[in-house]
């Protein structure tokens, strides 16, 4: 029993006097929770509280256009926004703002759509007075508008949006229903009265014929021609004015076939795009990136391990530059980090859709450029690691500090909710994490059709992290007590 | 003979501790010489090697070796010793041979030459047995052997050994002693810390005693024991000059 009290004291001992240890311990848990709970915030609040910036182009400018940005507003939801450098934002700029991943949602409102809709509003309303209305209605080309979406954008999150767009669609398009309906309905009212009016007109007369001719046959008695002859009224004209404007007025544009508005959804893409946005594609690349991340444990312990055996001081005893000694190892990882992308494309390619209905990974033919991006992620991941390394003064520390900055970095970088349903705050936040660098690099240019122009900022701030990295951790690996 | 390794006004402080290790050691140490430096717990051997060494900064004074200034990663001198620390500075995944190798690497030996100078190590320490035992598999005496022939792989100038010998079997013991008086016969300088003062006394040209940050004695062993003649030893020598009080 001495032996375990003792074991517990000694245990407690070394864990009080080691601060940093405690701090990470207890704050980064801490701060794991907050940046966790922060960041998944909008996933359960769906898209109540934070607006979605939208970009709206109304080349229409009329009703629908009009209706729809009025219900845009009033929803709260979406953040309008129709300039872009202090100009108004073309259906072309959008398609590219959107297709880079600047925006992630878009609505086009195409010139003529109220016209348009108006046309099939009309042939709506009348297409029941008598079958060539059918065929018209028929023949009436819908309004178009289009909803653009970022290739990138998560299926759950584009359907929540699209959703919302298309309640307010559906009251424009009902709002413009009901206007043609109120134009139209007092000509439509004329005209149907027509006919049974002039029915009625030609029933009285004739009753008023029959009339005459009985009254005539009584005064003409025996002198009366014989085919002087009274015909009953065979119907109640009360009943029949009631059927004829009944039968007339029925409308009917409740179907879903008889929307005023196509709406379709596509991706933007700039032009030579082919590839379809997947969660295959959306997974594989930003998985692979956290787990190239982790190389930060095996990495920072190998210089910690070496620090406490003492090979550390006999390195630093060789006639090697100290860049000699932290290239060495920076080469190694590399390939550790290459051969892990690897893998998780070829899991990608085979084996995700050998186990599953979903599609194979595909890497379009930027292949220089896939490579390019996974070495300067390899670089600012193996960066981090030095750091580390260098840094931390126990194995234990660098375990637990790698680990949890991994992860927090990971979701400031949108590896596990994207960037875009995050708060403001974070979003400019996650702006400083390398994974996020990374895993736009690779969405641009597997989902995006992207190259190496597309990425080049993404890859030169990895790059850049990779050095600046490197410089402190030789810093701290040269430091002399 | 012209010193070569001079130390000047040497002190030395650790950040966060107001009391130097070092006080101001001055010393010379020529070429040839097997240099023992001895002393008691903190006394600062460890630390006055590795300033030598490079891994320590100064606070004051200079060491020059070869006449050249020791500090800011200084290769020619860097080129010029070896060092064996007192852990085993190895990796325990490796082979004795996997790390003889890659020391050898790191100061350029060739290939060939490599691989000759690692059948060399092999020999003279007589490791060849456990040649490919990873070093976590080999026993005390074979990881100090390993550890040993790894500063030397270069076949440097100088050797730097910190008690080499903690906690070796006496066979091993008596194996790393000829060696030693081996490579000074021809010529390699030994620079030497232990506790153990039969060593001292069958090894060392000269004897230099630190304590509390001071050198006390600075002679030969032989010189030594005749300035205290009531002493039988090295050993009570070094307790007449650094006494019976326990130290840190």
């Amino acid at each position: 029993m001495r032996g375990f009290w003792g074991t517990v004291i000694k245990e407690m001992l070394l864990l009080i006097r080691d601060i940093p240890g405690l701090i990470l311990l207890f704050a980064m848990p801490m701060v794991l929770i907050l940046v966790i709970t922060l960041s998944q915030e909008n996933a359960y609040e769906s898209i109540s509280d934070n607006k979605i910036q939208l970009l709206f182009i109304d080349n229409d400018r009329k009703e629908l256009g009009l209706t729809i940005e009025k219900g845009l507003n009033e929803s709260g939801y979406f953040d309008i926004i129709k300039t872009f450098d202090n100009k108004e934002i073309s259906v072309e700029k959008a398609n590219e703002l959107i297709s880079s991943g600047a925006y992630q949602v878009g609505i086009i409102v195409p010139e003529g759509s109220t016209l348009l809709a108006e046309d099939r509003a009309d042939a709506i309303i009348r297409f029941s007075r008598d079958s060539t209305q059918i065929i018209n209605r028929n023949n009436t080309p819908l309004g178009d508008i289009q909803l653009s979406f970022d290739p990138a954008i998560r299926d759950s999150y584009k359907n929540s949006v699209t959703a919302s767009l298309k309640r307010l669609i559906q009251a424009a398009e009902f709002q413009i229903l009901l206007n043609r309906f109120f134009v139209l309905l007092p000509d439509e009212l004329n005209e149907q009265a027509k006919v049974p009016i002039k029915r009625e007109l030609s029933r009285q007369l004739g009753l008023m014929e029959e009339e005459f001719n009985r009254e005539l046959r009584v005064r003409m008695g025996e002198y009366a021609p014989e085919d002087l002859k009274i015909e009953a009224p065979d119907r109640n004209p009360e009943i029949d004015l009631k059927e004829d404007f009944g039968k007339n007025l029925e409308f009917d544009f409740k179907t879903d076939s008889e929307n005023l508005v196509r709406v379709r959804e596509v991706y933007a893409k700039n032009q030579e795009a082919v590839l379809e946005p997947t969660l295959v594609q959306n997974n594989v690349p930003a998985f692979a990136l956290f787990a190239m991340f982790f190389i930060v444990i095996p990495l920072a312990g190998s210089m910690l391990t070496e620090r406490s055996q003492g090979t550390y001081n006999r390195l630093r005893t060789l006639p090697v530059t100290y860049l000699t000694i932290l290239g060495g190892k920076t080469l190694v990882y590399v390939i550790v980090c290459l051969t892990q992308l690897g893998i998780m494309i070829l899991t990608g390619i085979h084996i995700i859709p050998a186990i599953s209905d979903l599609p194979a990974l595909e890497m379009g033919d930027s292949y220089f450029s896939i490579f390019i991006a996974a070495i300067s992620c390899a670089f600012a991941a193996i960066g981090f690691g030095l750091l580390v390394g260098t840094m931390s003064s126990s194995q234990s520390q660098a375990g637990m500090f790698g680990s949890f900055m991994v992860v927090i970095l990971a979701i400031l970088g949108g590896i596990f909710l994207p960037v875009y349903m995050m708060p403001e705050p974070l979003r400019y936040l996650s702006m400083i994490s390398p994974l996020r660098w990374g895993i736009d690099s690779f969405l641009d240019l597997f989902v995006r059709n992207g190259d190496l122009v597309t990425i080049w900022d993404n890859i030169l701030r990895l790059n850049l992290f990779f050095v600046v990295a490197l410089i402190l951790a030789l810093r701290n690996f040269v430091k002399r007590k | 003979m012209q010193a070569l390794i001079k130390v000047s006004g040497l002190k030395k402080s650790y950040k966060g501790n107001p009391m130097p290790v070092l006080k101001g050691i001055d010393l010379e140490i020529k070429r040839g010489e097997f240099f023992g430096l001895l002393g008691p717990n903190a006394a600062g051997k460890t630390t006055l090697i590795s300033i030598m060494c490079g891994l320590l900064k100064i606070t004051e004074g200079k060491v020059h070796i070869h006449g050249q200034e020791v500090g800011n990663n200084n290769f020619a001198i860097k080129q010029l010793i070896g060092l064996i620390p007192q852990e085993i500075a190895l990796y325990p995944t490796l082979t004795v041979v996997e790390n003889l190798r890659f020391f050898g690497q790191m100061y350029g030996i060739r290939r060939k030459a490599l691989e000759k100078r690692i059948e060399e190590c092999l020999e003279l320490l007589k490791l060849h047995a456990h040649a490919d035992k990873r070093i976590s598999n080999c026993s005390g005496g074979i990881r100090r052997r390993a550890n040993l022939m790894c500063g030397l792989i270069h076949s440097p100038e100088i050797i730097f050994l910190d008690e080499p010998t903690l906690g070796v079997d006496a066979q091993s013991m008596n194996l790393i002693y000829e060696y030693l008086r081996k490579l000074n016969s021809e010529g390699t300088t030994i620079i030497y810390t232990t506790h153990y003062m039969r060593e001292a006394e069958s090894l060392f040209s000269r004897v230099t005693i630190i304590d509390d940050g001071f050198i006390i004695a600075n002679s030969t062993p032989a010189r030594l024991l005749e300035e205290h003649p009531n002493c039988r030893d090295l050993g009570e020598v070094f307790i007449k000059l650094t006494g019976r009080e326990l130290r840190d």
